[in-house]
């Protein structure tokens, strides 16, 4: 085996590492900026508390609506919980995130400002206000991405290390970001909570409430946490699907209840209603003088949503929790009506007249989508006529189509960089040949060629890639600033990413580089 | 060349930046066909925020494929740069054959800008191949929920010409100093 003294390292050694720690470091980019993407909601929700409450099927969280009655359920059971409503929107003509937040937000957050500054008018990110060269008493002119506008005062500048996402912000309270949503006093966007997480199987299940009842004609009527009717209609024996929540249960004929109770609804239970309990307290129910259905395209009725009447003027008659069918008493004449389920908000003014039921036919969000893509340049002017809710589908299907190309143009880097290892491993048997036919010529063992060919190969990738990944790992963030690649001037490199996007990396470009390796080397090392 | 592996090298490392922007030059002209009919529609008061999504989701997608194609041409510099250390015997054949130095850089100058440019036909066909492959799948899975869309082939070959002229003239570059660094002309 003296030959072996002979033959000095392989060649190609230093291309292959240049090569390879670059692919990967163009691989660290697109993986992270993947994942950057895909955990982007960390962008707004901040995740206070161990468990977020949001409607589970909104595409964002600024669509989502989810009750306040679980925050004040919740609340009842002795659960810590923070609402919050989150808002698109622009300040003095920047977009930014509004985010409506209570007293105890302020707590959570490390705020240090009063409930009365946020009343009085709205805090400012640092780093926004430096952005809009404004600072405290400076007016702000915030529109929502509901065109709905304020005009307020800041009252504070906020900067936040925990929470970098808060300096590029405006905070105000809830009711005023419940009014830039065009939320009512009980939705909000979404719920912290800290609670352990056998609790949250709980709040995420419909349970069954059945009635049982010897009474007749009478009226069943329940409400939610915060007052709200969630049912209305005749007693009866009946198994009722509501979801998690503590509910007022009341009968009456009309005018006088005859029968209440209270029930914290987190398993399958029934109550007996079997004789009148008071009959000291009157209510008044107004007759109805029409009825609203809505429904959607098919004709199915819409199961839950939130029903909001205005009159012309834009007075608000009538904001309810609704299921299919919604009793209304108004004076004949144009309303404005606003149907808000967690996918779709769609506004429509109708005239109402005594007897004359009014039907709202939805137009689904996916209808809205496969529209928009299919015929969006036709489309549009029909779009349009579907303002103030055309806004937000709009940019809705713009992010989606955004997102999707985004995925394809990953899919296909990764497809590329992939053909872009395969040629460096070619290369470095290429540039080799004169060794591997000098080994061969000399009969080296299997042992001896891996040793001197495919070994070096193998612990270049591994450091090459892992110098690559590491450098990418370092420069991101950099570059991402450097860019000022921002989402309503946040700008990404707030996602906090991890080392998740890097591991994989790692493997799969190590794992390509290996199977490529294992398939050129066949083919020059094998032959004959 | 002593066997055609180095001229596919050549093509393919050549290849791998135009194909990463001309890919994402189909790709960002779909998104871009899709936004432009659709926002001077949206509402005055969330034009803004509809731009700013663009904007982010467009500057994004430039950064990837950027640093992407930086990464390969840099990447394709050290290839061709080893490459040319392989080509002695090739190199002192032409000069046989020629019998003069300029013509061993000619020889060199033509194969360079041949493989570039049999890169760019084959970067492109493949990139408008894989984009469409891709469009068509996201489609079907409903990640992109796009029903139609088009690919501007034609828009997308001249927009990478500038980047084969860059390929060209780095192939040539790298390809004339290694010959003139090494001294494999005799």
């Amino acid at each position: 085996m003296g030959w072996l003294g002979v033959i000095s390292r392989p060649r190609g050694l230093l291309v292959i590492t240049a090569s390879l720690a670059l692919v990967s470091l163009a691989l660290g980019f697109v993986v992270t900026t993947a994942f950057a993407i895909y955990n982007a909601p960390q962008l707004f929700l901040l995740g206070i508390g161990n468990v977020t409450i949001k409607t589970a099927s909104s595409i964002s969280i600024f669509t989502s609506i989810t009750p306040m009655s679980i925050a004040y359920s919740l609340r009842d059971m002795g659960v810590n919980v923070v609402p919050e409503v989150l808002v698109l929107g622009t300040a003095n003509g920047t977009p930014v995130v509004i985010r409506g937040i209570t007293q105890g937000g302020l707590g959570y957050y490390c705020i240090n400002a009063s409930i009365n500054q946020l009343n009085r008018g709205a805090l400012v990110g640092y780093s926004l206000a430096r952005e809009l060269g404004i600072g405290v008493g400076s007016a702000l002119v915030i529109t929502s991405f509901k065109d709905r506008g304020i005009n307020v005062t800041v009252e504070g500048i906020v900067f936040s290390r925990l929470y970098p996402q808060l300096n590029y912000e405006v905070l105000v309270n809830l009711s005023t970001a419940q009014y830039l949503d065009d939320l009512p006093p009980y939705a909000v966007s979404v719920i912290y909570a800290n609670m352990s997480r056998s609790f949250t199987n709980l709040i995420n299940r419909n349970y069954r409430l059945g009635i049982i009842t010897v009474l007749q004609g009478y009226e069943l009527t329940i409400l939610n946490s915060m007052n709200n009717t969630v049912i209305n209609e005749p007693l009866s024996n009946t198994t009722i699907a509501l979801p998690f929540g503590a509910y007022y249960v009341l009968v009456h004929n009309g005018s006088r209840v005859v029968w209440y109770g209270e029930v914290l609804l987190n398993r399958d239970t029934t109550i007996m209603i079997t004789k009148p309990l008071i009959t000291n307290v009157t209510i008044t129910v107004t007759a109805p003088t029409s009825w609203v259905y809505v429904t959607w395209p098919n004709g199915t009725p819409v199961n839950e949503y939130y029903l909001g009447v205005y009159s012309m003027n834009g007075t608000q008659v009538l904001y309810t929790l609704a299921h299919g069918v919604v009793p209304i008493a108004l004076p004949p004449g144009d309303y404005r009506f606003v149907v808000s389920t967690p996918t779709l908000t769609y506004s429509v003014v109708r005239y109402v007249r005594a007897g004359a039921n009014v039907t709202i036919v939805l137009t689904p969000y996916t209808t809205l989508i496969s529209g928009l893509s299919t015929y969006a340049p036709s489309y549009l002017p029909r779009l349009t006529s579907l303002t103030p809710s055309s806004g937000p589908v709009a940019l809705l299907s713009i992010l989606r189509v955004g997102v999707g190309v985004l995925v394809g143009l990953i899919a296909a880097l990764l497809v590329i960089l992939m053909l872009g290892v395969v040629g460096v491993v070619r290369y470095y048997y290429g540039a080799n040949e004169d060794l591997i036919n000098y080994l061969k010529l000399n009969r080296a063992g299997a042992l001896v060629t891996m040793a001197l060919i495919d070994l070096p190969m193998v612990y270049t990738a591994l450091s090459a890639t892992a110098l690559g990944l590491f450098l990418a790992y370092l420069a991101w963030p950099l570059i991402i600033n450097l860019l000022h690649i921002a989402l309503l001037s946040e700008p990404l490199s707030i996602v906090k990413v991890g080392y998740t996007p890097y591991v994989m990396a790692y493997i799969v470009i190590n794992l390509v580089t290996l199977i490529t390796q294992l398939g050129v080397r066949r083919g020059v090392v094998g032959r004959d | 060349m002593r066997e055609l592996n180095s001229l596919r090298l050549l093509i393919i490392n050549a290849a791998v930046p135009i194909m990463v922007l001309s890919i994402y030059r189909a790709l960002s002209g779909v998104f871009m066909g899709y936004v432009v009919g659709l926002v001077p529609e949206v509402g005055y008061y969330i034009r803004p925020i509809v731009i700013n999504a663009v904007s982010f989701m467009n500057n994004i997608m430039y950064f990837i494929a950027v640093s992407s194609v930086i990464a390969s041409i840099v990447a394709s510099v050290f290839i061709i740069n080893g490459l040319v250390r392989g080509w002695r015997d090739d190199l002192r054949a032409v000069y046989n054959l020629y019998r003069s130095r300029a013509g061993v850089f000619i020889y060199v100058i033509t194969v360079l800008l041949l493989s570039s440019l049999y890169s760019y036909v084959i970067g492109v066909s493949i990139s408008v191949s894989l984009a469409l492959i891709v469009l068509k799948t996201l489609s079907s899975l409903r990640v992109l929920p796009l029903v139609s869309y088009s690919i501007n082939v034609v828009g997308t070959a001249l927009a990478v010409l500038p980047l084969l002229a860059i390929m060209a003239v780095t192939y040539v570059i790298v390809g004339i100093l290694g010959v003139v660094r090494r001294d494999l002309t005799p």
